[in-house]
C-alpha cells in the first residue's frame, strides 16, 4: 500500500513537471510563432514607405515630361517666354541671356508639372492614399558653356530639373509618411542648350549679319534683281546656321528654313520698325542658393568677342533691305517628348535686321 | 489470516494505483505532444509557408519596379517613360528619330520580364488614353459658277458639321477660295445670290476663309484662268497652312473641290475634250505636281472631291447679262480629271471622292474625318495570358503619360 502511494506521489509528481515544461514549452514556441507571424505580415509602414518611393518616382517621371514639354515651348519661343524672342534687333545682336533662358524653362516647366499635379485624383496613386501639394520653384542645371561649345554634343545632350520649394508628398494610409524634399530629373536626349549656346556664341560674333553680307556679296551678278540677291543671302544664311551644328562626323541634323514676315529694299524701315525689345528681366531666379544652382556660367566674354567687332551695332554705308525674318532651326537628331508627342526640337529665331548695302565690284578688277 | 487478506488487498491497491499512474502519465505525456503538435508545430509550418509567400510576393513586386525603372539604352529613357510615350503615341513602337531610332517598347518590355519572372510566366496590359490628335483641314474651292450650288451648300452646312466633329475632338477648317469668284443667281427667277467669296463664311474660332490672293501665296495668281487652278492651289494651301498655321502633331487634310482639271478643263483653248493623258495637258499636270509635291513635303493628306459637273449653271455678268447654260464641257470631259484626282490623293495617302449632289460634300468631309483618324491601339499587351486556376500574383503601378495632366496604369500579373 505504501508501495502504491509512493508510486501515485512520484505520477503526480510527474505529471506537475510535465505541465510545467509544457507551459514552458508552449510559451516558448509562441514567441517564436508569434515573431513569425510578425514577419510575414507586411508592416504598415513598409506598405507606406513603399507607396511613397512609387510616388517619389511617378512625380520625377512628370517632372521630366514637364521640363522636356517646356524646352519644346520655350525653343519654338526663341529662348524666352515671349511669344517671339528677336535675337537680332534693328541690327543688334540681343540673344537672350543665360538667366532668361533659364527662368522661362524654369516657370514654364512648373505650369506643366503644376497641370499633372492637378489631376493626381484621376491616377492610381489616389488608390494608394498619395497626395502631392504643388512646387514652387524648378531649378535648371545645364551641362554649361564648355561642354555646349564643343563639335562634339554628346556632353551637351541633357538638362537637369530640380523641383522644390513647397512640394510635399504624402501618404495618408495606412500610416502617415511625407516626403519634402526636391525632385530631380535628367532631361535626356534633348540639344536644348546645345542650341542655346552656339546660337548665343554665334549671335554675339554677329553670325547672322555677317552670312547675309558675304551672300550679298556672293551674287555680285547683274542679272539679279535685289529680291533674288536678298533671297540667295538668306539661303547663304541657312547654310550658316546648318554648318553650326554640323557633327564632327560631318554629319547635319539640323535644318534650317526661313520664313520672311517683311521684306521691303525701296523703303527698309517699313520693315525694321518692329518694337523687337525685350522688357529686361526683373525677377531673380527661385533656386539661386537651393540645391540644383551649380549654374554659373559667365558669357561675358562672348561680348568682348562682340564689342571687339566693331561695338553693339555692325551699321555698313547704305541699307539695301529691311527685312523681319524668323529662322526656322530644326534638330532631326533626337525626338523630344512634348504636349504634341515626340517631335522634332525647333528653335525660332526672330531677326529685324537693316541688311547693309554690299558694294559689287567689276568682275576683273 | 486477516492480515494476509489485507496485505494481498493493500497490495492489490497498490498495483491498481501504480497502474492508474501511469495510464494517467501516458495519456497527460500524449497530450501534450498531440497538443505541441497541433497547435505550435502546425502553426510554425503555417508560417514558414506564409514567409515563403511573401519571399515570392516581394520578388514579384522587386522584378516589376527593377524592369519599369530600368533604362532602354539607345533612347537613355526608363521603360516607364517610355511606356507613357507610347501610351501618347498609341502604339507600341515610337521613333525616337534618326540616330535613336525606333524603339518597339512592347519587345523591349518583353526580353526584359521574361529573364526576371521566365517565358510564359506572366502578362502586362496597359490601357491607353483616348488622346487624338488635332485635325486641321484647308479646302481649295474652285470658285467657278458651276461650283456656285456646291459653295452655297457649303457654306450653309460646315460650320455645324465643324461644330459638331469638334464635341469630341479638335478640329479647324480654313477655306481657300481660288481667284475668280463667279457671280451666282438662281436658276429661273434669276436672283442674284451674290458671289462665290469668304463673305458667306462666317468667321469663328475653328473656321476661316482665306481668298487665295497672291499676297495669300505669292507667285500664285499670275497670268492666265486660276479660279479653277486647285494643284496649285493645294501647294499654296499645303505650304502656308491653315489659318492658324500647321500645328506640329495634328493631321493634315487637304481637301480641293473643283469639277474641272487643274488650271481649267477647256484645252487647247476650245470647248472640247482632252486626251486622257497628262502629256495632252502638260500645264495642268504641272499645276498638279506642284500640289503633290508641296502636300508631300507638308504631310498633307489629300482628299480630291469632284463636284458633280453636269447640269445647269446661272451665273451674273457685269451689266447685268445674265447666262443660263449647260455645263456640257465639265460634264462629258471628266476622265482625266478623275485621274489626277485619284494621282494626288494616291501619292499623300488620300482618297478621291465623286460627288453626285451638292449635299454630298458634308457627308464626304464625315468621311473624311473618319479615316483620317488614327487607329490607336486601345492598350499596350506583352508576355502571355494568364491560366485558369493558377495562383496570380499582381502589381499595379501608375504611368504618366508625356500630356501634362494624363495617366494611365500598368496591370503586371505573374503566376509560377
Amino acid at each position: 500500500m505504501k508501495k502504491g502511494v509512493a508510486y501515485s506521489t512520484l505520477v503526480i509528481l510527474a505529471l506537475v513537471g510535465i505541465l510545467l515544461v509544457s507551459v514552458w514549452s508552449y510559451s516558448q514556441l509562441a514567441t517564436g510563432s508569434r515573431f513569425g507571424a510578425t514577419i510575414t505580415q507586411r508592416q504598415k509602414e513598409d506598405i507606406s514607405i513603399s507607396n511613397l518611393e512609387l510616388a517619389k518616382q511617378f512625380m520625377t517621371q512628370n517632372l521630366k515630361f514637364s521640363s522636356s514639354s517646356a524646352s519644346v515651348d520655350i525653343a519654338a519661343n526663341g529662348g524666352t517666354q515671349v511669344p517671339k524672342t528677336y535675337w537680332y534687333c534693328d541690327d543688334a545682336p540681343t540673344p537672350p541671356e543665360l538667366n532668361e533662358v533659364h527662368f522661362a524653362l524654369s516657370n514654364t516647366t512648373r505650369n506643366y508639372l503644376g497641370a499633372y499635379i492637378s489631376t493626381l485624383s484621376e491616377s492610381e496613386l489616389k488608390n494608394l492614399g498619395v497626395s502631392v501639394s504643388p512646387y514652387n520653384c524648378i531649378g535648371i542645371a545645364d551641362p554649361g558653356r564648355d561642354n555646349c561649345l564643343k563639335k562634339d554634343t554628346s556632353n551637351c545632350e541633357s538638362f537637369t530639373s530640380s523641383a522644390m520649394q513647397g512640394g510635399l508628398i504624402e501618404v495618408s494610409t495606412p500610416t502617415y509618411v511625407s516626403y519634402s524634399g526636391d525632385l530631380a530629373a535628367d532631361v535626356a536626349t534633348d540639344r536644348f542648350f546645345n542650341f542655346y549656346y552656339k546660337l548665343y556664341k554665334d549671335t554675339k560674333e554677329s553670325g547672322l549679319t555677317r552670312s547675309i553680307a558675304t551672300g550679298l556679296r556672293d551674287s555680285c551678278d547683274t542679272t539679279n534683281t535685289a529680291a533674288q540677291r536678298l533671297q540667295f543671302a538668306l539661303e547663304k544664311a541657312c547654310d550658316h546656321y546648318e554648318a553650326l551644328f554640323e557633327e564632327p562626323d560631318g554629319k547635319k541634323y539640323v535644318t534650317c528654313e526661313f520664313e520672311i514676315l517683311c521684306t521691303d529694299t525701296v523703303n527698309p524701315t517699313a520693315c525694321t520698325n518692329v518694337d523687337c525689345e525685350r522688357p529686361e528681366l526683373t525677377q531673380a531666379l527661385c533656386w539661386k542658393s537651393s540645391s540644383a544652382a551649380k549654374i554659373n556660367v559667365d558669357l561675358s566674354a562672348l561680348n568682348k568677342v562682340f564689342d571687339s567687332i566693331g561695338g553693339k551695332v555692325v551699321r555698313a554705308q547704305a541699307s539695301f533691305a529691311g527685312i523681319e525674318i524668323i529662322f526656322h532651326l530644326t534638330d532631326t537628331k533626337y525626338k523630344v517628348s512634348s504636349a504634341k508627342g515626340p517631335v522634332d526640337l525647333i528653335w525660332n529665331l526672330y531677326a529685324v535686321i537693316d541688311v547693309a548695302n554690299q558694294e559689287c565690284r567689276p568682275i576683273n578688277s | 489470516m486477516i492480515d494476509n487478506i489485507n496485505n494481498r488487498r493493500s497490495r492489490k491497491k497498490a498495483v491498481v494505483f501504480e497502474t492508474m499512474s501511469f495510464l494517467i502519465l501516458s495519456i497527460a505525456i500524449i497530450g501534450v505532444i498531440i497538443m505541441l503538435r497541433v497547435y505550435l508545430v502546425g502553426g510554425a509550418g503555417r508560417s514558414f509557408g506564409l514567409v515563403v509567400e511573401r519571399h515570392v510576393e516581394e520578388g514579384v513586386y522587386a522584378g516589376a519596379n527593377s524592369v519599369l525603372y530600368a533604362t532602354e539604352e539607345r533612347s537613355g529613357k526608363t521603360m516607364l517613360e517610355l511606356i507613357g510615350i507610347a501610351a501618347y503615341v498609341g502604339n507600341d513602337t515610337v521613333d525616337f528619330g534618326p540616330v535613336v531610332g525606333k524603339i518597339n517598347v512592347q519587345k523591349e518590355l518583353e526580353w526584359r520580364f521574361d529573364k526576371i519572372y521566365g517565358k510564359g510566366k506572366w502578362y502586362l496590359h496597359v490601357p491607353q488614353p483616348d488622346i487624338q490628335p488635332e485635325i486641321q483641314i484647308v479646302f481649295v474651292v474652285d470658285t467657278s459658277t458651276s461650283l456656285c450650288d456646291d459653295v452655297e451648300e457649303m457654306a450653309k452646312n460646315l460650320p455645324f458639321l465643324i461644330e459638331d466633329l469638334r464635341q469630341t475632338r479638335k478640329v479647324t477648317a480654313t477655306i481657300y477660295l481660288l481667284l475668280g469668284g463667279a457671280n451666282c443667281c438662281k436658276l429661273g427667277t434669276h436672283e442674284d445670290l451674290g458671289p462665290i467669296a469668304c463673305s458667306r463664311f462666317p468667321e469663328k474660332e475653328y473656321l476661316h476663309c482665306v481668298g487665295l490672293t497672291a499676297s495669300v501665296c505669292p507667285g500664285f495668281g499670275s497670268g492666265g484662268q486660276r479660279d479653277e487652278d486647285w494643284g496649285n492651289g493645294i501647294a499654296c494651301a499645303a505650304k502656308g497652312g491653315p489659318k492658324e498655321g500647321w500645328e506640329d502633331f495634328s493631321i493634315k487634310v487637304g481637301i480641293p473641290l473643283s469639277d474641272e482639271l487643274p488650271q481649267g478643263s477647256e484645252c487647247l483653248g476650245g470647248n472640247t475634250c482632252c486626251a486622257d493623258s497628262p502629256s495632252s495637258y502638260a500645264a495642268q499636270h504641272i499645276a498638279l505636281q506642284n500640289g503633290i509635291n508641296a502636300s508631300l513635303k507638308n504631310n498633307l493628306i489629300v482628299f480630291p472631291m469632284r463636284a458633280n459637273p453636269c447640269g445647269t449653271v446661272c451665273s451674273l455678268y457685269a451689266g447685268g447679262q445674265t447666262i443660263e447654260r449647260y455645263t456640257d464641257l465639265q460634264c462629258n470631259c471628266g476622265n482625266l480629271l478623275t485621274q489626277y484626282m485619284n494621282e494626288i490623293a494616291d501619292a499623300t495617302g488620300g482618297k478621291m471622292f465623286n460627288l453626285k449632289n451638292p449635299t454630298d460634300v458634308v457627308n464626304a468631309v464625315k468621311d473624311v474625318i473618319t479615316s483620317v483618324t488614327p487607329k490607336r491601339k486601345p492598350e499596350l499587351v506583352a508576355g502571355t495570358q494568364p491560366p485558369v486556376r493558377v495562383d496570380i500574383r499582381t502589381v499595379t503601378t501608375p504611368v504618366p503619360v508625356s500630356l501634362a495632366g494624363v495617366y494611365t496604369t500598368a496591370y503586371i500579373y505573374q503566376w509560377s
